[in-house]
């Protein structure tokens, strides 16, 4: 919508191209285009990591350091190319993360650098900036790797060089540096035997691809939609456990509210005072309702005095209530791990001076596992989307005591969940390190609200280490790693985060990761089934374990993650 | 010294290994522009291999490995992110190729190099 007020250089008009000339509001749609073009494709980005499991982080990585980088011109309307560059940069620099957000910052700042002066880009400084900006980018480094992102900027810039000797026409210029990166980004595995062995092409270089190509989508005039305001991975756990009162259960009201200057902070307390369970995520142009009301045409009337209203579901609760309930009495079936802390729904109440907990769940099954042992606030995220600092800084703020406990249960989530801890200057906070979700739950065990806080931390750490976590997932590609051979599609199996067993079936991959994960004593082995997996088949596939292992005791849990068929916990 | 016993002998890999295998994957990661010697008067006795040519130093702790980077990072990068890419590349060459676990990696900023000058 934003981007059909950019009316770029009609390519037909050779005479305007040739001559056309790039001024700083131009930059700032490029980047931006380049931004959104990324935003489309950083989940492809994602995926093409080196080992096998869905972690790869990349495309997020540069997708979060574009991102910071425009919000510096977000309300900065100059015409002036140099300016736009150097905030750009300054942006990326500040808001860079990982390895290739920072290469892609670096890239930035030379960029910048060249053009600082200049109002407007022609062809000559266009080139020349690309020069400086890969030059930077490689000045970075004591020994550049070729087969990454420097070798795709590299060899852009090597073509853009070239096509300058023969034309003057910016697009032109970029059409071919495009062509070129694409060019080297398919050679990269030529270049980088990791690559090669993994079967993928770079994936910092495959991320510059996406925002060069984008940039040229802009410049061919191409409007780059973006998705509507995306639900937020936070999920207040009143969604799955809404309170019962004495007007019944009420109804689930979402809808995407779409108009123009939006104040989603409005919106946010208007909606949070009609209900409960709220959830209010966008921007300015789109916001993503989500609320529990007993009367479902206070929210809907709200939202069309401000815009119009799309993707409207209004569900009975009720109903959703009796398929809780069913559940809740199948798990009161099993044994419970621990019938005490099982029995409280919800945790405790507390006050100030307690203790509360933060962890991260990655299925509705675990989060409504971590609520039973008494988790105060719950951030849905896992694998392949973590959660960000904000989110996890947010459920703490969300928590009505001084002293929190945070549980990442993720080897990736526990830096943002240090961040956020560091964030939280007004409560006293402890991260735990949990790498996985047993380990989350294990901690758990020992939790009491009412304790001394480095006394409970301390319990909880230790606790961690009781379990034994095992994966099964399928391989996202083909690779051989720790002696272990997999095929992409194969289903390969994980003990504490290395890859340790593959196969063809899910059942002959659990057998033999049980069979290593249990040359210790264990008796207790817990299946938290994904949900991709019918409970029908989990149940079968449980069965079958409890003959071929008599001795163990095998516990099936609804876990509800994505992307692992079963998660293992064995104490 | 790492051990490792296994049915058909030890394997013993010494923290001169590892500190070349650190120092080769911080000189990789993006940003790292140089090793820094590390400061002389600081815990010797702790220090099991001590290589200031690397910027490495290698201790043990129980059965995990600690590893201390002394680097020279490019002025304009954002430290905190090329630390934690260092941080990761290390732990990850050394685990991957030792199969013995890092417990931590810390890095010391020991200086900035400034290419451009102006």
């Amino acid at each position: 919508m934003k981007a059909q007020q950019f009316v770029m250089v009609d390519p037909s008009s050779q005479r305007l191209s040739a001559s056309m000339l790039c001024d700083g509001r131009t930059l700032k749609l490029l980047a931006q285009a380049g931004c959104d073009w990324l935003d489309k494709h950083y989940a492809i980005v994602n995926q093409l990591n080196v080992f096998p499991v869905p972690d790869g982080d990349t495309g997020t990585n540069m997708l979060m350091t574009m991102r910071n980088a425009l919000r510096e011109v977000d309300d900065y309307d100059s015409e002036h190319a140099g300016q736009v560059a150097a905030r750009i940069a300054h942006g990326a620099m500040m808001g860079s993360r990982g390895n290739s957000g920072t290469i892609l910052s670096q890239l930035w700042q030379g960029f910048a650098h060249v053009i600082r002066d200049q109002s407007t880009l022609d062809a000559d400084m266009l080139v020349k900036a690309l020069r400086e900006a890969t030059d930077t980018a490689y000045r970075g480094v004591l020994k550049p790797v070729e087969g990454t992102i420097l070798t795709v900027a590299r060899e852009a810039t090597e073509e853009a060089e070239a096509a300058y000797q023969d034309t003057w026409n910016t697009v032109e210029i970029l059409e071919r540096a495009v062509a070129r990166a694409k060019d080297a980004l398919a050679r990269t595995p030529e270049m980088l035997p990791i690559l090669q062995k993994a079967g993928v092409v770079d994936s910092g270089g495959s991320g510059l691809v996406y925002i060069l190509e984008g940039m040229l989508r802009c410049l061919h005039g191409e409007v780059i939609e973006t998705e509507q305001a995306k639900p937020a991975a936070v999920e207040h756990l009143e969604t799955a456990l809404a309170p019962e009162d004495e007007l019944g259960y009420g109804y689930d009201v979402q809808f995407i509210l779409k108009g123009q200057n939006l104040d989603i902070n409005r919106v946010r307390a208007a909606i949070d005072s009609m209900g409960w369970s709220t959830l209010v995520v966008g921007d300015e142009d789109a916001i993503k309702v989500h609320v529990h009301v007993h009367d479902p045409g206070i929210p809907l009337s709200y939202g069309t005095s401000l815009g119009t209203l799309s993707d409207i579901v209004v569900e009975n609760m009720q109903e959703q209530y009796h398929e809780y309930l069913r559940e809740r009495t199948e798990q009161a079936g099993q044994p419970g791990r621990s019938p005490d802390s099982m029995s409280g729904v919800g945790g405790p109440e507390l006050d100030e001076n307690d203790i509360a907990i933060v962890a991260v769940a990655s299925g509705d099954g675990l989060a409504r596992v971590f609520r039973q042992l008494g988790a105060t606030e719950l951030v849905m995220g896992g694998q392949t989307n973590n959660p960000s600092t904000q989110e996890i800084f947010d459920a703490i703020q969300r928590v009505p005591t001084h002293n929190v406990i945070v549980l990442p249960n993720n080897k990736n989530i526990i830096l943002a969940a240090e961040q956020a801890a560091r964030l939280a200057t007004n409560q006293k906070v402890i991260v735990i390190p949990t790498r996985s979700m047993p380990q989350g739950i294990s901690a758990l065990l020992p939790y009491d609200p009412k304790g001394n806080l480095k006394d409970v931390a301390e319990a909880m750490r230790l606790a961690k280490d009781d379990v034994v976590t095992g994966e099964i997932t399928t391989a996202t590609r083909s690779v051989e790693l720790n002696g272990v051979d997999v095929a992409k599609g194969q289903i390969i199996g994980l003990i504490d985060g290395s890859l340790s067993a593959s196969g063809d079936n899910v059942t002959d991959v659990l057998r033999s990761i049980l069979d290593q994960m249990c040359s210790v004593e264990c008796e207790l082995i817990t299946l938290y089934y994904g949900n991709g997996i019918r409970e029908s088949e989990a149940r079968r596939v449980t069965d079958g374990l409890r003959q071929a292992y008599p001795e163990r005791e095998f516990e099936l849990v609804y876990g509800g993650q994505a992307h692992y068929h079963y998660i293992l916990s064995a104490e | 010294m790492t051990t490792n016993e296994t049915p058909h002998g030890t394997i013993e890999i010494s923290p001169n290994a590892i500190a070349t295998l650190a120092s080769y994957a911080a000189l990789q990661t993006y940003g790292v522009v140089g090793m820094a010697s590390p400061n002389l008067a600081s815990d010797i006795a702790a220090s099991l291999t001590r290589d200031p040519n690397r910027g490495i130093e290698v201790r043990q702790d129980g059965s995990h490995i600690v590893i201390d980077v002394y680097v020279i990072i490019e002025y304009g990068t954002r430290i905190a992110s090329v630390a934690n890419s260092l941080i990761n590349g290390v732990r990850y060459a050394v685990e991957q190729s030792t199969g013995v676990p890092v417990s931590q990696v810390n890095v010391h900023v020991q200086g900035l190099r400034v290419s451009r000058t102006e």
